[in-house]
């Protein structure tokens, strides 16, 4: 009745891509943490189609764990991002070269 | 709630809604993350963060997962977007207009990525997943007992990364007077 | 179903994490009544020490534990003997380490010995939720130690580099973990291979386990994934610097070879594991060893290292046997632990003497300090894989691993042969920026108004204890190689 499980999986693995061209091309930490964010979208999405056509839970409480650390993620990741602006003015990835990298 | 949610997801909503609304939760979906992935003004970008997250949790209710559909608009929508509008205002007075918002990297990374598409969307539609035809939704009173039951190992550690991540933003953000 | 009482009786297996847990706990609660930081060391190495003899004691288990998310079995009490050693050393390390900030001392040891544990539970996880979990729980308590130096620019720059490098492997890792959910409809480990017992090798395995390797490949330094390595061992604090090199790469081939060997056996995956594995490990040590050649700073230097000699323990996991690849990783991790670690508190010293960690501060340290001077040739010589030094038996074993390999006509044997002179030409490279190292110490006189390193008693306890048993693992290399074995994974 609802969405098959092919066009979900399709539409997370777009999603993926998407999030995936973004940490690779984006300059602005926030735009990458943003990016990341979609790709764990983009596995949470599978992992509940998944759930959902096996008809058992364990997949749905995954997601929820994984919200829950991303969200940590989120935290800890603005954390260093404040910390780092007290000593510079800029969150270009491009410009954070204290370290040869 | 949970089983009107359920039902208006499920069976008893004729199909033509069914299929707006993956419609419409399919194009936030797509719209929302390239927007977020692409776009230059990063509040924007922040928005359309939050509508790609909305798609989802419209999905999320589509595979009748009541529970995780409420845990990502309270979550995802409601703490990571504020979260990142706090970054990016606090951050704002650092934006330079004048720099490309992308890397010299673009095409590539677009090319991988389409490549990476391409692959995993193959090889998911074309697994044989040994799935049943249409399995009934799980209660969320069985993801409650799960999570006590389980996984009551990885729920009591969840805690401890929890206060992890708490005491440790805490020490990394705070600013160190200078006559020390 | 398994009643509360049930529960409590396997606790006894979780003893050494359960401590280092309640240890951690205790630590950042103390921090707030406790005036001086410094007096939480003596806790938290008496934590360390406890969970080290712990996991000493003979306390394991075959069957599933908690529902079926850990198995505290053989292998798992191996890692947690190691990282307990290892989180053991790191403390008496830290005591000395003046950058590091007295008013933060009780959130830096409870933060660490909390790592520790998440070591722990990564090396028993039998469930991808938990795997997933712990995973992230140490890459989360990395990315704060890492940027723990106040007023640090570097240091907080390599906080954010790992993080970001860090949070996409785990986002890739996880749509692996998907696949094999989607592919099984479980995320136990023992279901996840009964569903891949009689398959053949698909594609969505193939790219399960790319995936999958993305983020186990993150924690080990393996080449892709190894670009945070320089940066963030640079920045971090040297302690840090040490755990990530030794806890939380061993953490991470820990659950590569638990997942490996008790997920994928049932799959006719060779050739394709062959090749990918093959060819990524000797990417990871040719890079490691030529970019370290051109490095001037001691910690990237030691970095370059680690990403070489993640390599050279990667190519264990080429011959996919059970019988070879496990004791050949897990004797290379303990030598590897003790060299790598004694390297680290010479470079301490060091920067607590001159402020900086370059080469050229080690000018004339045999005048100054010969003990140091002599410790860290030592060490570098077992880092080079020169006889008799644990390094040495870590890399012929890994060798020998190859060579049976090709003697049992395992498929794709020849490549094998190629893949051990890979591991020999390497060890030439490596042995030329050691020597940089060495020359800088002995041929090379000190410059004007540096200082005689002090080293102090904590210091000089792990200095001994790294030196003991780099030697003892290298000349009586038979007890451990026992151990080594007995602590392997039962084979499938």
């Amino acid at each position: 009745m609802g969405p098959t499980l092919d066009q979900m999986l399709v539409l997370s693995a777009a999603l993926f891509g998407i999030g995936m061209i973004g940490t690779i091309v984006r300059r602005s930490t926030i735009a990458v943490f943003m990016s990341i964010e979609l790709m764990l979208n983009a596995a949470n999405l599978a992992i509940l189609a998944f759930g959902r056509a096996h008809g058992v839970m364990e997949g749905g409480i995954l997601v929820f764990v994984v919200m829950t650390v991303a969200a940590v993620e989120v935290g800890v990741g603005l954390a260093i991002l404040v910390a780092l602006f007290y000593f510079r003015d800029s969150t270009n990835l491009d410009e954070i070269d204290q370290l040869k990298g | 709630m949970d089983e009107i949610l359920a039902k208006s997801a499920q069976s008893s909503a004729p199909a033509l809604w069914v299929g707006a609304a993956f419609a419409v939760s399919f194009g936030l979906v797509v719209a929302g993350s390239l927007g977020a992935a692409l776009l230059k003004n990063l509040l924007h970008a922040v928005l359309f963060l939050a509508l790609a997250l909305l798609g989802v949790a419209g999905l999320f209710l589509m595979l009748s997962s009541t529970f995780l559909f409420v845990v990502q608009i309270l979550v995802y929508v409601g703490g990571v977007v504020i979260l990142l509008i706090f970054g990016v205002m606090l951050t704002s007075k650092m934006a330079q207009p004048d720099i490309p918002p992308r890397n010299r990297q673009t095409l590539a990374a677009a090319l991988l990525a389409l490549l990476l598409f391409c692959a995993t969307a193959y090889v998911l539609t074309t697994h044989p997943w040994m799935v049943s035809a249409e399995p009934p939704a799980v209660p969320v009173a069985e993801i409650g007992v799960g999570l006590l039951q389980k996984y009551v190992l990885p729920f009591e550690i969840v805690s401890v990364v929890l206060l992890v991540a708490m005491v440790g933003a805490i020490v990394l953000a705070r600013r160190e007077p200078e006559s020390k | 179903m398994v009643g509360a009482s049930e529960l409590w009786q396997q606790m006894r297996y979780l003893m050494p994490e359960g401590l280092l847990l309640c240890a951690g706990l205790v630590i950042l609660l103390f921090d707030l009544v406790v005036k001086k930081g410094r007096s939480l060391y003596p806790l938290a190495m008496l934590a360390t020490a406890g969970a080290a003899a712990l996991a000493l004691l003979p306390l394991e288990s075959s069957e599933p534990l908690f529902f079926g998310m850990i198995q505290s079995d053989a292998f798992a009490r191996y890692f947690k003997v190691f990282s307990a050693l290892a989180g053991f050393l790191v403390v008496l390390m830290s005591m000395d380490y003046k950058p590091l900030p007295a008013r933060f001392v009780g959130e830096y040891l409870g933060i660490l010995v909390l790592a520790l544990a998440a070591i722990m539970l990564l090396a028993e996880s039998t469930n991808l939720l938990m795997i997933f979990l712990s995973l992230e729980f140490l890459s989360l308590s990395s990315y704060i130690l890492v940027g723990f130096l106040r007023n640090d620019k570097k240091s907080k720059e390599a906080s954010l580099k790992y993080f970001l490098f860090g949070a996409m492997c785990t986002a890739v890792m996880l749509y692996g973990f998907a696949l094999l959910y989607g592919a099984s409809g479980s995320l136990d480990l023992p279901a996840i291979k009964a569903a891949f017992a009689n398959r053949q090798n698909t594609p969505l395995t193939c790219l399960a386990m790319l995936f999958i390797l993305a983020g186990f490949g993150f924690k080990v330094a393996m080449v892709p994934f190894h670009a945070w390595v320089p940066d963030a061992y640079e920045g971090a604090p040297t302690p840090i610097t040490a755990f990530l090199s030794v806890g939380s790469k061993a953490g991470g081939f820990a659950v590569l070879l638990r997942v490996f060997f008790t997920v994928f056996p049932g799959l006719d995956y060779h050739p394709y594991w062959l090749a990918v594995v093959g060819v990524l490990a000797v990417f990871t040590m040719t890079v490691g060893n030529v970019i370290a050649c051109s490095q001037d700073n001691l910690k990237r230097l030691l970095g370059y290292s680690s990403i070489a000699q993640a390599g050279y323990v990667l190519l264990g996991f080429v011959v996919m046997d059970g019988r070879f690849t496990q004791p050949a990783v897990m004797i290379y991790l303990l030598a590897y632990l003790f060299m790598n670690l004694g390297a680290f508190v010479v470079v301490i010293v060091i920067a607590n003497t001159t402020g900086q960690e370059e080469i050229d501060d080690l000018a004339g340290l045999s005048e100054r300090s010969p003990l140091l001077a002599w410790s860290m040739f030592i060490f570098l010589l077992s880092l080079a894989g020169v006889p008799p030094l644990g390094g040495w038996i870590g890399k012929y074993y890994i060798f020998a691993t190859l060579v049976k390999g090709y003697l049992e006509g395992l498929s794709g044997g020849n490549l094998m042969l190629w893949f051990a002179v890979a591991l020999a030409v390497n060890s030439v490279i490596a042995a030329y920026y050691y020597f940089r190292i060495v020359k800088a110490m002995f041929f090379e006189h000190a410059r004007e108004r540096m200082a005689r390193p002090v080293v102090g008693g904590p210091l000089l306890t792990a200095l001994y204890v790294s030196l003991i048993l780099t030697f003892a693992v290298g000349l009586w290399p038979q007890p451990f190689l026992n151990w080594v074995s007995r602590m392997a994974l039962p084979l499938l």
